[in-house]
């Protein structure tokens, strides 16, 4: 066994994401491969959930994790296989179910439509809250194929059937995990293998505004960031507003105040090859545009700048506007606003949906914009805002959550529910050139942009202060904790009950290597005069004893027994017996200190 | 002396409140060598048959005085023992002689006494109205969820109405708690006394123990012992729901009473994140195991946020030495106990659950002799001492 403390981080959202890369994989990515850079070889290792356990991530010669090309949830251009050429562009399965539904009530005879509606919508309200659900998730995911090469996995599990984990260790995760079964396991990891959790919370924006999600998802995500607290030594929060959030939650709920922290992430746009830049992209940058990158849904408050847009359509000012660009992939909510779009004769030819752009399209587009604009309603971060300052851009962005961390005094803010301040600022930055080149000039000069380099360094620190923080003096209950032969548990306590033999054994709990003090207290007062044996187990060998000691009734409070022992290497269960000879005694809980 | 007491519950092998007041009053007034006659009616068909009680009348005889008396029973009892001849013989043929003192536990028998006194020419017999709480507002509370306003109105007048009646007419009051003394003081020049809610001591049997360790698990628990009484529903869902953080996975909170299967099969309960998973319902168990559990416990909570009385429950946390996690509606007629160690009182659901956490995290409670010495003031031998010499000396018996 290593004596040295390991950093893990689990990478079992991006090991197994085969979609276009999202920001919380992305995270995860740069994080992931951040620290490997910045331990020293055999003291940074991935992990992975197998089933019912973490196991150690090796990926497969030639092997990477997917790579981080887009961000802010849109997708990149699929690979095209070596074969043919798709006959058509590939949708997402909703857009793919829906195009099945459309194309069988459009091929169905007039006189039976109305009856095929109805199926339609019927399955379609019995399949939707399914489909959604966290059980379905996790189901579907037990069929999808792992990136892992079998013969990593069998030969992790080859090697240990136990676990990967040493007392003293830290597992850093910051993936989906709320869509994933191991949350119990990082409280058992922690409670009983004495592995210190690091977790990340990105938003709460399910439990604060679950109307902007799919389902009801509040009471969902109101579990999960109790969980969070509870199995955690730190969270690292992605933004101060996401901190506040998560600490008010958990006031407001009783939950555990997790110590947390904020990191920031690196926004660095991701390069591209020049040579993959498409007709739709080029065609876009040929005109003044300005830009939006991110998931079309309700949140993202897209239908704020369509409404900005047809004001000053209807107020004749098209010829001023420049094009606006959407960016990103069609989410959930939005049928309505890209129907009123496609049809509003006012602004017509104004607005262009672009999906599918790859990295060099999307730097393109960032380089080329006029101005981005970030209407949100809500945030946890807001990395395109990060992103657009980073290339030297105008920002107009909304000014709720964590926006004004982002982009400080650098951003023009505006309500998100004031569609004619969107307006005016829009109409402002297209028509003052003056305006838009002192306000591009500032942002060049004064952004900074945030690496991610320097986003790995501060979670490196985090992880670096609980490496080398000495383990709290551990208590165990001795009725909570321990099990007994000849007691009976009475809420913390064990009681004699007459008979002798094991009065306690446990907490079987893992343990780092060093020097320990042990102590047993019991209640004095309810003593009567006898004697008692304990031996200190380590993985079943004796690692110190007493025999016969003595006992009897006092009225001060002092420790039955003190004892020091020293562990070489750690163990992963570590035992106290202790065998009652003569007497009656109380004991009420076991100390642990590390020396 | 000879003292009737008239209740609408039967008081032996009580289970809520009011039945182990009345068992408690009982005692105290036999120890004080009253002769002691208790009558009444049984306010409902969930009460075994008792000597001494007119059955339940069901609730056909009762809608025949009162529309729709769900959660009104027991005003429509009181209408229906003086205005129906039939049910008001049957209750007076079960008084054997003429009292010197009738104590009407609660306001709905008063009627009832008033017509009987009457009609016996017992022109000497005093009447002690015993309040248990100031019963209109507590049932604007409970009735408030389930009538329109103007209906809401117009049965908590008609409660209003008989509980002033029992307090003005009474030749004298006994109030279970200061604020109730106060409300009382208000109303009649009467004389009146404070007989707090108190406790009988109990025996913690290693039976016991072992039968709240099989619901424990012996796991760190908080406790909650109440009834099914819609109060008590209503102040648990208020203080503990939308979000329940204050126990880790290894904690639970059990349930002891009717209250458990009432909240179990509340929707209430599985929309509150994280409250069904830590909710361990004991339902009704024998006091055997109440005393383990009391034993056993690390935390008790009192989630009351109605009612005027003092809580039994509130007098049995004290006595049992464990933390309490309380409100300041539970810690009524006990407020010398705010502050002392182990007692958090919080009013708001954030502060409530937060109370919780920090009891359940902080090492168990061991309190020094002196507190321990405090606390008997919540046994009834206390909290009723004085009652037998107040009711001599006022009512001049």
């Amino acid at each position: 066994m290593d004596s040295q403390p390991t950093v893990w981080m689990n990478v079992t959202t991006s090991s197994q994401w085969s979609r276009a890369v999202v920001g919380v994989v992305r995270v995860e990515k740069e994080l992931s491969q951040g620290l490997e850079k910045l331990y020293p070889e055999g003291s940074y290792k991935c992990c992975v959930w197998q089933t019912d356990r973490f196991v150690e991530y090796i990926p497969a010669f030639g092997e990477v994790l997917p790579e981080a090309s887009v961000v802010g949830g849109h997708p990149v251009a699929q690979s095209a296989p070596p074969s043919l050429p798709m006959l058509f562009p590939i949708l997402s399965r909703r857009d793919a179910a829906k195009s099945i539904a459309q194309g069988i009530l459009s091929l169905a005879p007039s006189r039976v439509r109305p009856a095929i509606n109805r199926v339609i919508v019927c399955f379609k309200n019995r399949l939707a809250p399914l489909v959604y659900s966290p059980r379905y998730r996790q189901f579907k995911r037990c069929f999808q194929r792992p990136n892992i090469a079998k013969t990593e996995v069998s030969e992790v599990f080859g090697k240990t059937a136990q676990s990967i984990f040493n007392p003293g260790d830290v597992l850093l995760s910051v993936g989906l995990d709320w869509d994933y079964p191991y949350a119990k396991e990082f409280m058992r990891l922690r409670q009983v293998e004495s592995v210190k959790i690091v977790r990340c919370c990105y938003d709460l924006i399910p439990v604060l505004y679950p109307q902007y999600c799919v389902a009801d998802v509040a009471a969902h995500f109101t579990r999960y960031f109790l969980d969070v607290a509870d199995s955690s030594d730190h969270v690292l929060c992605i933004s101060k507003q996401s901190e506040s959030d998560l600490k008010d939650l958990l006031c407001r709920t009783g939950g555990r105040q997790v110590k947390t922290g904020v990191f920031t992430l690196g926004d660095n746009v991701v390069e591209g090859r020049a040579e993959s830049i498409g007709k739709e992209v080029r065609d876009i940058v040929a005109a003044p545009f300005i830009l939006y990158v991110s998931t079309i849904e309700r949140r993202k408050n897209h239908q704020v700048l369509y409404q900005a847009y047809h004001q000053l359509c209807k107020e004749g000012k098209k010829d001023l506007l420049p094009k606006l660009v959407f960016v990103g992939m069609r989410g959930w909510g939005v049928d309505e606003l890209l129907k009123d779009i496609e049809l509003d004769p006012v602004v017509k030819d104004t607005i262009v949906l672009c999906n599918h752009v790859n990295d060099a399209e999307l730097q393109l587009l960032y380089q080329q914009t006029v101005c981005c604009v970030f209407p949100s309603l809500y945030e946890g971060w807001g990395l395109p805002v990060a992103e657009a300052l980073a290339l030297g851009k105008i920002v107009l962005s909304s000014d709720r959550g964590s926006l004004k961390e982002v982009g400080g005094d650098l951003v023009t803010y505006i309500d998100p529910w004031h569609s004619g301040a969107w307006a005016a600022a829009i109409e402002r930055i297209a028509s003052d050139h003056d305006y838009r080149t002192r306000l591009g000039e500032r942002v060049s000069a004064s952004y900074r942009p945030r690496q991610w380099r320097d986003t790995a360094a501060s979670v490196k620190a985090v992880l670096d202060e609980l490496l080398v923080s000495p383990p709290d003096a551990q208590i165990y209950y001795c009725g909570y904790d321990l099990t007994t032969g000849v007691g009976q548990p009475v809420g913390p306590l064990i009681k004699s009950r007459g008979q002798h033999g094991v009065l306690f054994s446990g907490p079987h709990n893992a343990l780092p290597s060093g020097r320990y003090v042990l102590e047993i207290w019991d209640l004095p007062a309810q003593r009567t005069p006898g004697c008692y044996s304990v031996s200190v187990y380590g993985d079943g060998v004796v690692i110190a004893a007493q025999n016969a000691i003595d006992f009897s009734p006092a009225n001060d409070q002092q420790a039955l027994l003190c004892l020091s022992f020293e562990l070489s290497a750690p163990v992963s269960d570590f035992d106290v017996q202790c065998r009652l000879i003569a007497g009656e005694v109380s004991v009420e809980r076991l100390v642990l200190m590390s020396q | 002396m000879k003292l009737l007491l008239l209740c609408t519950y039967p008081y032996s092998d009580g289970r809520h409140g009011g039945q182990i007041r009345v068992a408690n009053l009982v005692d105290c007034y036999r120890g004080a060598g009253f002769l002691v006659e208790v009558a009444g009616v049984l306010g409902s068909a969930n009460y075994p048959k008792s000597e001494g009680f007119v059955a339940f009348p069901g609730l056909q005889a009762l809608s025949g005085v009162l529309e729709n008396p769900f959660l009104m029973e027991d005003a429509a009892l009181a209408q229906l023992f003086v205005d129906n001849d039939s049910y008001y013989c049957q209750l007076a043929e079960k008084i054997q002689s003429e009292p010197d003192v009738i104590h009407v536990e609660q306001p709905w028998l008063f009627g009832f006494v008033r017509r009987l006194v009457v009609d016996k020419g017992w022109r000497k017999t005093k009447i002690l109205y015993g309040s248990q709480n100031i019963e209109y507002q507590l049932k604007a509370k409970i009735l408030a969820p389930h009538l329109p306003p103007a209906k809401l109105e117009k049965h908590v007048d008609k409660v209003k109405q008989l509980e002033s009646e029992a307090t003005l007419q009474a030749d004298a009051v006994v109030c279970v708690s200061e604020h109730d003394l106060q409300w009382t003081r208000q109303r009649t020049q009467a004389p009146s006394i404070v007989a707090a809610n108190g406790v009988s001591p109990w025996a913690v049997t290693s039976k016991g123990i072992d039968a709240a360790n099989k619901i424990s698990g012996c796991r760190k628990f908080a406790l909650f012992c109440a009834s099914a009484h819609p109060p008590n529903m209503e102040g648990f869902f208020e203080l503990l729901s939308n979000g329940f953080g204050s126990l880790s996975q290894d904690q639970s909170l059990v349930i002891a009473g009717s209250a458990g299967p009432a909240i179990t099969h509340d929707a209430r309960l599985s929309t509150s994140a994280r409250l069904a998973e830590r909710v361990v319902s004991a339902g009704i168990v024998e006091d055997d195991c109440l005393g383990g559990l009391l034993e056993t416990t690390h935390c008790t909570v009192l989630p009351v946020t109605q009612g005027g009385g003092t809580n039994l429950k509130t007098a049995e946390a004290l006595w049992a030495g464990r933390y309490i996690v309380s409100t300041t509606t539970a810690m009524r007629g006990f407020e010398q106990f705010i502050g002392s160690p182990g007692v958090f009182v919080s009013d708001k659901p954030a502060g409530f659950k937060q109370n919780l956490r920090l009891a359940m995290a902080a090492p168990p409670l061991r309190l020094s002799c002196e507190d321990l010495k405090k606390r008997e003031v919540v046994l009834w031998s206390h909290t009723l001492q004085n009652l037998p010499q107040f009711i001599m000396e006022s009512l001049k018996c």
